[in-house]
């Protein structure tokens, strides 16, 4: 239970569309790993590789293996709830429920109920329904964590669609926190933010870091910079580089991923 | 320049009016056909309230015009029997319909969807005579074998053939509704590690509960106005009772079995036309609240 990841030979195909080519690496836990490329070129299809959020989508196929903490989860025997359970996923535009801002972070929670006890590996943890002071706990912890507590705690009844765009998305962060995941997933999730709702968001990413490992996808080079202790660059469904964002920001071995942070493309 | 670019858009400006006037136009039109409809009966129907009390009409038991002594104009057996089999119709269509709906619209398997969904659409399309006459010759007779009921033709046969009817709306109004649920609130309910059925369940059916409710007054408003499969499968027997075995006269077969026969202008005429009124204004009421409903998810978003 430590949340490191290991990518080997990913391939995704849309239909006969072939998005992801051959990817593999290692992700180690507590660290930030950014993901930058152009657009279209398979980010947010790899990072919902690793909650198997490509499931849903109906001709989308996926072959390789990923693992996270040893255990293969493209194996067909896992559970794949369990496995979102363990990995929280924050999306590009902000998805609240049309609820009020308690109901969006307790809703998960409550339906799969407190771990009492995991029985060690493999096996499915014990779990118990929570007591309603043990849910108000929970949605406290989860939005201070995510660094909105103190804005929203007067009106937890409210709707959520009430908060601003940004307000929005920390409430998604929270809502992903609250089912206590142990990798945390952001496709750009600054995109549709402000740049002081972005500076919030990108201190609660390193704020996150001591706790669960972290892949953010973005757009913005000096994002990845200022966050990322690794970063991993695509063009056009392959991995062309990855290592420590400092080595690829200033020393970048592939002349395509110089030409990408230099600006000279895409 | 300057005279060319004001010429450009003085002729977008003349296209887009004219645009707009001619869909203002057809939708006047459309209203104007309802008032007059309205008017219609309501002139039709104002002069029975002269000959017959409205209390008598209203709350009177027995539907006698025929009777050469003392012919009766009471509404609430009709309005007792259309209660009826709507109510049984409903009770059949709104569990069959929102099951079938959850299924096509996100259970079933891409391939099984693509054959299901025309086919619910081809079945919206079948005339009603052809499910009244498959009511009174099929379904009279299996009801018979199973229920042994009090008359072959019985508001249930009428009710269950209605539903038949109601499925096919119910099921494509609210497919509508479920598919216009964001995919991104699905997909965040996923992500959080939930079942399918809990996201069905938590998250798709209560954003699009406003379309499915209105999906279901819609469908009823559909029964409460049906006539064919009523009329060919009910019995039309104009007696009170609460005993759907029993034949029984809906509001719609009323007046298609006795508007062809009556004396014009006879106070049977206008007590037709009364019945018609209460029809017109109950589908109207059902479909003002569908509307007032599904107006209110739109602005949710
Ligand atoms: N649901 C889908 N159905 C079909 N093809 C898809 C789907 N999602 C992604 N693709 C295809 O997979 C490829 C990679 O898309 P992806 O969304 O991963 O790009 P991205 O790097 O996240 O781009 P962006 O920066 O614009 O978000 C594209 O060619 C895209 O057309
Ligand atoms: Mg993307």
């Amino acid at each position: 239970m430590d949340g490191s990841i290991s990518v080997s030979n990913l391939n995704v195909w849309f239909d006969t569309n072939h998005a992801l080519k051959d990817v593999s690496l290692k992700i180690g836990k507590n660290e930030i790993t950014a993901i930058i490329g152009p657009s279209g070129c398979g980010k947010s299809t790899f990072i919902r590789c690793l909650n198997r959020m490509n499931d849903i989508i109906p001709k989308c196929r996926v072959e390789g293996t990923i693992h996270i903490d040893g255990e293969d989860i493209n194996n067909p025997k896992i559970d794949v709830v369990e496995v979102r359970r363990r990995i929280g996923m924050v999306f590009q535009k902000p998805n609240p429920f049309p609820k009020s801002i308690h109901e969006n972070i307790a809703y998960a929670p409550r339906l799969h109920g407190m771990v009492e006890s995991s029985n060690g590996e493999g096996s499915e943890p014990k779990r118990r329904n929570y007591t309603k002071k043990e849910i108000d706990d929970l949605v406290e912890w989860s939005l201070k964590r995510a660094a909105l507590w103190g804005e929203v705690k007067d009106r937890m009844h409210k709707s959520a669609y009430e908060l601003s765009g940004g307000q929005q998305q920390r409430l998604c962060i929270a809502r992903a926190l609250a089912v206590k995941p142990e990798i945390m997933l952001f496709d750009e999730p600054c995109s549709a933010l402000d740049p002081i709702a972005t500076a919030k968001i990108e201190d609660l990413l390193v704020d996150l870091k001591k706790d669960y490992t972290v892949i953010i996808v973005t757009h913005n080079m000096q994002q990845a910079a200022r966050v990322a202790d690794k970063t991993a660059y695509f063009y056009l469904g392959e991995l062309i580089e990855y290592g420590d964002t400092e080595q690829i920001f200033e020393k970048p071995q592939k002349k395509l991923t110089e030409q990408y942070i230099t600006g000279r493309m895409g | 320049m300057a005279v060319k670019v004001k010429s450009i858009a003085r002729r977008r400006a003349f296209v887009e009016n004219g645009i707009r006037y001619s869909f203002a136009a057809i939708s006047a039109f459309s209203i104007f056909v309802l008032v007059l409809v309205a008017l219609f009966l309501i002139i039709n129907a104002l002069p029975a309230f002269r000959m017959i009390s409205p209390g008598t009409f209203f709350f009177g038991t027995v539907w006698d015009p025929t009777s050469p002594l003392n012919p009766l104009y009471g509404i609430v057996p009709l309005f007792v029997a259309t209660l009826l089999v709507t109510l049984i119709s409903a009770l059949i269509a709104i569990p069959i319909g929102l099951g079938c709906t959850i299924y096509l619209a996100e259970l079933a398997h891409p391939r099984v969807r693509a054959i299901m969904k025309p086919a619910v659409e081809v079945l919206a399309g079948i005339p009603s005579v052809v499910l009244g006459f498959f009511a009174l010759i099929v379904l009279a007779t299996w009801a018979q074998d199973i229920f042994d009921p009090v008359n072959r033709l019985n508001l249930f046969v009428g009710g269950v053939m209605l539903s038949a009817m109601m499925i096919p709306i119910m099921v494509s109004l609210s497919e509508d509704a479920i598919n216009s649920v964001p995919r991104s609130l699905k997909e965040a309910s996923y992500a959080l590690g939930t079942t399918r059925w809990e996201t069905i369940s938590k998250v798709i059916l209560p954003a699009a509960k406003p379309g499915i409710v209105a999906a279901i007054m819609l469908s009823i408003g559909r029964a409460v106005g049906e006539t064919m499969v009523v009329v060919m499968a009910c019995g039309n027997a104009p007696h009170l009772t609460f005993n759907v075995f029993s034949s029984g006269l809906t509001m719609t077969a009323t007046i298609a079995n006795e508007m062809g026969e009556v004396a014009f202008n006879s106070t049977h005429y206008y007590a037709l036309f009364a019945v018609g009124l209460v029809l017109f204004i109950l589908t109207f009421i059902l479909n003002y609240v569908a509307d007032i409903i599904l107006n209110r998810q739109e602005e949710r978003y």
